[in-house]
């Protein structure tokens, strides 16, 4: 009961903090991963219903060391990734998609496996909605 | 004109029609390559220590791709793809044998390589090469695989290419797959492949 209540209150000042916040995440999920794999791919789409542009600028997880902002490009064959040092742009009334072999959150040295149907909390940085907490679910797809 | 030899003619024009009249078998949905000797002779171990070449998996449709276990992003998604699509092949898929060679295998250590593929499917094979022997691999598929340090410079990251390289049962290779191929035209053409005598 009590952690139900505590889950209730908890659930409640988060809809009261994304109310206030411009900045949705829809869909986030984690790939599932192996055991002594020591990264993790994340995906979500950002929007932002502010008529500013906003930045995400850094992220932030208990279950890895660092997590950094990733792109992947295919060129020519090739697969290419780079991490975004400046963060990434979320235009005004507008939304960005962190997808599978394009943007995505790179969770660095894995303090555990990410199990399918767990999930996780990832705070994500922005440069004028400030921190915004997520729960990741992980997904073996 | 005797009835035999007309006989004959009439069964010839027939031939002739039906040569005519039939179609050519379809495009792969793939990209079919013939006469390249990509991978040929090239031993790599596996996750036990043993070497595999392609002429090994005599019978079997074997598709080989780069990869490595610090890969978030393309490599998972194409082994789970590959997952799918061996899924999709049923009866068949027991003629299919998936081997990713690993671009990293300096900090892919047998045991995590072989973790990280039977994740995705236990029929699936690792394959590492030495550090040392990974570039004379690489070009022997004509591949590229590149170290790149990070941004913060502590670490490094490996740009390599992601198309897929498909065997027939005679060990030829006969398709080039990029990694985004939709999973149910590639499983129609391993299909296709598995089923040719």
């Amino acid at each position: 009961m009590k952690s139900v209540s505590l889950a209730l209150a908890f659930a409640l000042l988060a809809s009261i903090a994304s109310a206030a916040s411009p900045i949705r995440i829809d869909n986030p999920w984690s790939r599932a991963t192996a055991p002594g794999q020591v990264v993790g791919g994340g995906f979500m789409t950002i929007v932002n219903t502010a008529n500013t542009t906003d930045r995400l600028v850094s992220a932030a997880s208990p279950v890895a060391a660092e997590v950094q902002i990733h792109n992947t490009s295919m060129d020519g064959g090739v697969m290419r990734m780079r991490q975004l040092t400046d963060g990434l742009e979320i235009p005004a009334n507008g939304k960005v998609e962190l997808k599978p072999r394009s943007l995505h959150l790179m969770f660095m040295q894995l303090k555990a496996p990410l199990e399918a149907g767990a999930s996780f909390p990832v705070q994500l940085q922005f440069e004028k909605a400030g921190t915004v907490t997520t729960q990741f679910t992980v997904e073996q797809r | 004109m005797s009835r035999s030899n007309r006989a004959a003619m009439l069964l010839a024009a027939a031939a002739l029609t039906l040569t005519a009249c039939s179609p050519p078998p379809p495009p792969f949905n793939a990209s079919e390559v013939s006469g390249i000797a990509y991978g040929k002779d090239i031993g790599i171990a596996d996750t036990s220590g043993q070497i595999r070449r392609i002429e090994d998996f005599k019978d079997q449709v074997t598709l080989v791709f780069f990869g490595f276990t610090r890969c978030p992003d393309v490599c998972p998604s194409t082994l789970m793809r590959l997952r799918q699509v061996r899924d999709a092949l049923g009866e068949d898929a027991s003629k299919l044998q998936v081997l990713l060679v690993s671009v990293d295998p300096e900090r892919d250590t047998p045991d995590r390589l072989d973790a990280y593929v039977k994740n995705f499917d236990p029929s699936f094979i690792g394959l590492r090469p030495e550090p040392t022997e990974l570039e004379k691999v690489v070009k022997a598929f004509h591949a590229i695989a590149v170290k790149v340090p990070t941004a913060d410079g502590k670490d490094y990251t490996v740009d390599h290419s992601a198309t897929i390289y498909v065997y027939d049962r005679g060990n030829q290779l006969r398709l080039i797959a990029q990694p985004d191929i939709a999973i149910d035209a590639f499983a129609a053409d391993l299909r296709r492949l598995a089923q040719e005598s």
